[in-house]
């Protein structure tokens, strides 16, 4: 069997009692052998102690070089608490060897009677008493470690109330370190204060004990180190001797504050909850597991309008048998609540419709405590205006998507990540999709052609943010299901959300494909007509040329045959009278050769000679023609003067010698020469009467004026003649002036102007006249003429079978030297009235 | 053979009367009327052969005369003395009234107006024998 060893550190500088000591400790024992280690000085001692080496005891010289006295003991000890120290002495003194002892010395040794005996009991009983205060360290260190884990607060107390031992959990909540608290009494510690509780609003727990002797547990109310109450429920044992005398109590004290602050905060709730219920729009009703009503709120009384006496009965079976005769289908009620008092885990969410409208919203659910069933509670909720309004929305939006539906536009509603929200059928049909095929897709990205994509894009995105005044009408064109593209007018409008923020973009888009087609065509038209237009209004003025070349055409039509007549038998009677002067000369001839024979012929034979003269005479008809003579030459001369007169008026219709310049006339005068020139075309058709008043002058070009008024008269003479009534018409004239103009009325009574036509008579090339009888120019140039040249007015006013008749108004003549500013500013009358 | 009858019809007086001091010469009969209504008087007591008038006069136009002496009198030659040269007078006269000459005013009495009315005289004459003839 091997031999335990220990270690004995030996501070010593004496060689001779380093020696001995080491021959005492040679052979030790049979069970134990020692290894003596030696240091000379306080200071290797120390050393050596705070290194790894083994040391069971040490022996301690207290005179070194380096320390003496009892102060080598302190530093050794300092140097380590545990090891047992057995001091060696010079002196055999009592004092000191009990200094030694108080300061950390196990035991001493006088060296003067130091035997191996000795010394070796010595140590053996150093090493044992180190062995016994292990155990007591390590039991100690193990209850701490107990009493360190458990959460009560645990306190040994002696009889005087005085802390002798606290656990961890006590310093830890009071705050407060080990060394804090020994010497103090519990009430200092739990309390703050410097005197024990006492009875009655304070009772204390170790006095309730000495009143009985045995363990208390009660409630008690602590206070931390601010003063905060703590709640904690308090044991408190005894702690007896072997006499049965109470010497120490243990006190436990379990922190509930925060039960007491749980408690507080339920009951809290559970009033919150019922005031909650009863101000609850809702009828709450709350049955326990027996069909008996627990709890109802107000409400509930009031939906149901139940009678006191039925809900205090606290019967469920009563309450339901009453409201049943409010409900509509009373059956499927019954068995819905039989169902779910049966099914006790079943939650149900019911509508119930009642007999006087209301419709109810029922909630029902059990009441689970702990895994039990505790009853039900049952919810009504009144959403009859709820109801009615979701119908009502319901409705609103069937007919707003109706209203999309019918929509001949496409309807688009875009998210703001421009995915498709909402479209309606007419997009669906123009693209070729179903809803369902567009609905979420990105709208640039599946219906957008490429090449717009990115204009798109941008135009969108700034609608989002807000730029809607920029982007509010848009074209461009959209791919359908077929690869064609529409083109879509769109206008855009945005959605906003309760904040405005923009959510998303609303857009009505017409397909304006053919629109656009045709609009194409249109203004390739109109640039067609255009270019037309201009060639017409070179034409036109080209026109009015040829009209008035026209109109003196015609007037010379109708000189020509005014003047052919005269001239016809004036020249046919010219030629006459050369054959009257040949027969007068024939006649005047015999006469002188009857003359020259006279004096040699008898009277016989110039009887016979007269007579064969007055056969001749006779044969020549002389007789008419001496008869004759004076009205040949009053006729001729007539004939002559008529042709005179003609080339007078036509110099006076004209006024050749003042084409374009603008003067004072007397439209009298002007009229007059017209007639005159005119008389040939009118004279066959109608009797022309004219009227006239002493006028001022007017200021016009005389030969157009005159124009104007052949024109009229000469469309009056041919609408007379038109109806070939084989009468003749009538053409009234009157000229009268009205400030500030003279007037010039002309009426006929031919067949008048059809309402429809009376608007059109003053347009350029319109005539009812027969082809080739009128250029439709006649009475354009005329408006022309009155209302642009001279700033006057022409009317017309007629009625079918009435004839009839032109008003021209001319500004009278001021005669202020610029009478072309006057007659501009008399020009507000440029209009043409027409009907009657 | 016969002397024929000639009817001149003019609304001028003065025309008619230089007619007739120009004709004094001439081999046949002369009747004068100023109007429509009074040719159309003359025509139904006399024998006429050959019808000379105006075209422009009041109340029955030479046109209209003419038309009814086409119906009335197929047989008599119609003439036209105008002072109208244009053409849709001629064509009507000539397509309407279907005449045998047109002669313009003022007129040439001995040079065109009297050989017009002795070739008119010759073509009644040839007309009528060759009608008796078949």
């Amino acid at each position: 069997m091997d031999k335990r060893t220990i270690t004995v550190l030996l501070v010593e500088d004496n060689e001779g009692d380093i020696l001995l000591a080491r021959r005492m400790l040679a052979n030790y024992s049979q069970l134990v052998e020692c290894v003596v280690e030696s240091v000379q000085s306080l200071s290797e001692a120390v050393k050596y102690l705070s290194s790894d080496k083994k040391c069971d005891v040490i022996l301690l010289d207290m005179g070194l070089p380096d320390s003496s006295g009892i102060e080598t003991v302190q530093r050794v000890r300092q140097a380590n608490q545990y090891i047992p120290i057995v001091v060696l002495t010079g002196f055999d003194d009592e004092e000191t060897g009990l200094l030694t002892i108080k300061n950390g010395a196990t035991d001493y040794l006088v060296k003067d009677r130091l035997s191996k005996d000795i010394l070796i009991r010595t140590l053996n009983f150093a090493l044992e008493r180190k062995h016994a205060e292990e155990e007591v360290r390590n039991t100690k260190t193990m209850l701490e470690n107990i009493t360190r884990g458990i959460s009560e607060e645990i306190m040994l107390l002696d009889k005087d109330l005085k802390i002798l031992w606290a656990n961890h959990s006590l310093l830890t909540q009071t705050s407060n370190k080990p060394e804090n608290i020994s010497g103090k009494y519990c009430y200092q510690v739990t309390h703050n204060q410097e005197f024990p509780c006492c009875p009655p609003q304070d009772p204390c727990p170790v006095a309730e004990l000495r009143k009985t002797g045995c363990q208390v547990n009660m409630e008690h109310i602590h206070f931390d180190k601010d003063g905060n109450k703590r709640f904690v429920d308090v044991s408190v044992y005894p702690v007896k001797d072997e006499k049965g005398e109470i010497v120490q109590f243990i006190h436990l004290s379990r922190d509930i504050t925060e039960r007491r602050k749980a408690e507080e905060s339920l009951r809290f709730q559970k009033m919150l909850l019922e005031s909650q219920n009863e101000a609850s729009m809702d009828g709450i009703l709350n049955v326990d597991a027996n069909g008996k009503i627990i709890w109802f709120n107000r409400r509930f009384v009031e939906m149901w309008q139940i009678p006191q006496e039925e809900i205090q009965s606290g019967s469920d079976d009563a309450v339901i048998r009453y409201i049943l005769d409010e409900i509509v289908d009373p059956d499927t009620f019954v068995v819905k609540i039989r169902e779910l008092y049966t099914n006790r885990d079943v939650r149900s969410k019911d509508e119930i419709c009642l007999k006087d409208g209301r419709v109810f919203e029922r909630y029902s659910s059990p009441v689970i405590g702990e895994g039990k069933y505790l009853g039900r509670i049952w919810v009504f909720h009144d959403f009859t205006n709820r109801k009615r309004a979701e119908e009502s929305l319901r409705r609103e939006r069937n007919k707003a998507q109706n209203y999309l539906d019918v929509a001949g536009v496409i309807m688009l509603v875009l998210n703001d990540d421009l995915t498709v929200h909402r479209i309606n059928n007419k997009g669906c049909e123009i693209l070729g999709f179903t809803e369902k095929e567009i609905f979420e897709k990105n709208w640039c990205d599946n219906f957008v052609p490429p090449e717009c994509r990115k204009e798109v894009s941008e135009m969108l995105k700034g609608l989002i943010n807000g730029e809607i005044g920029k982007y509010e009408y848009h074209e461009n064109p959209v791919l359908t299901q077929t690869g064609r593209q529409r083109l879509i007018a769109w206008h855009n409008s945005v959605l906003r959300d309760e904040i405005g923020r923009i959510k998303s973009i609303l857009s009505s888009g017409e397909d304006i494909t053919e629109r656009k087609e045709a609009e194409d065509v249109i203004k390739k038209a109109y640039n067609d007509l255009e270019k037309a237009n201009a060639n017409l209004k070179n034409m036109q003025a080209q026109i009015i040329q040829n009209e008035k070349l026209a109109s003196i055409g015609q007037l010379a039509a109708g000189i020509a045959h005014e003047m052919n007549t005269p001239v016809g038998f004036t020249a046919s009677n010219f030629e006459t009278l050369a054959t009257y002067f040949s027969k007068f000369k024939t006649l005047l001839d015999m006469y002188n050769k009857l003359a020259g024979e006279m004096p040699n012929i008898d009277k016989n034979k110039i009887i016979a000679r007269t007579a064969e003269i007055e056969k001749t005479a006779d044969d020549m008809k002389m007789g008419f023609i001496l008869e004759d003579i004076n009205a040949l030459f009053e006729e001729s001369k007539e004939g002559l003067q008529r042709v005179t007169t003609i080339i007078q008026n036509l110099r006076d219709f004209s006024r050749v010698d003042k084409i374009d310049s603008y003067d004072e006339f007397d439209i009298r005068r002007g009229m007059e020469a017209t007639l005159a020139v005119a008389r040939n075309t009118i004279k066959y058709n109608a009797n022309v009467t004219i009227e006239s008043a002493d006028i001022p002058h007017a200021i016009c070009n005389a030969s157009q004026i005159n124009q104007v008024f052949l024109n009229i008269l000469v469309n009056a003479a041919q609408a007379i003649e038109s109806q070939q009534k084989g009468r003749m018409g009538n053409i009234k004239i009157r000229i009268y002036p009205s400030d500030p103009h003279v007037v010039c009325e002309i009426e006929d009574d031919g067949p008048g102007i059809p309402q429809e036509y009376l608007k059109r008579v003053f347009e350029p090339f319109f005539t009812t006249k027969p082809a080739g009888k009128g250029t439709g120019l006649g009475l354009a140039v005329s408006y022309d003429i009155i209302v642009n040249k001279h700033k006057g007015v022409i009317l017309i006013d007629s009625q079918v079978g009435r004839g009839a008749k032109f008003t021209i108004k001319l500004p009278i003549s001021r005669k202020t030297p610029d009478s072309g500013k006057e007659i501009e500013s008399n020009g507000q009358e440029n209009h043409i009235i027409c009907g009657r | 053979m016969d002397r024929k009858t000639i009817l001149f019809v003019d609304d001028e007086v003065k025309v008619l009367n230089s007619l007739r001091r120009g004709l004094i010469d001439e081999p046949y009969e002369t009747l004068f009327a100023d109007s429509g209504a009074k040719a159309l008087e003359i025509l139904a007591q006399k024998e006429v052969h050959i019808l000379v008038t105006d075209m422009r006069m009041p109340e029955m136009s030479g046109l209209e005369l003419l038309k009814i002496v086409r119906e009335k009198y197929p047989r008599i030659i119609r003439i036209v003395l105008s002072g109208y040269t244009q053409i849709t007078t001629l064509l009507t006269a000539i397509n309407q009234g279907e005449i045998y000459k047109y002669i313009t005013k003022p007129w040439q009495m001995e040079e065109e107006f009297k050989p017009a009315i002795r070739q008119a005289i010759e073509y009644y004459n040839e007309r009528e024998a060759t009608a008796q003839k078949v």
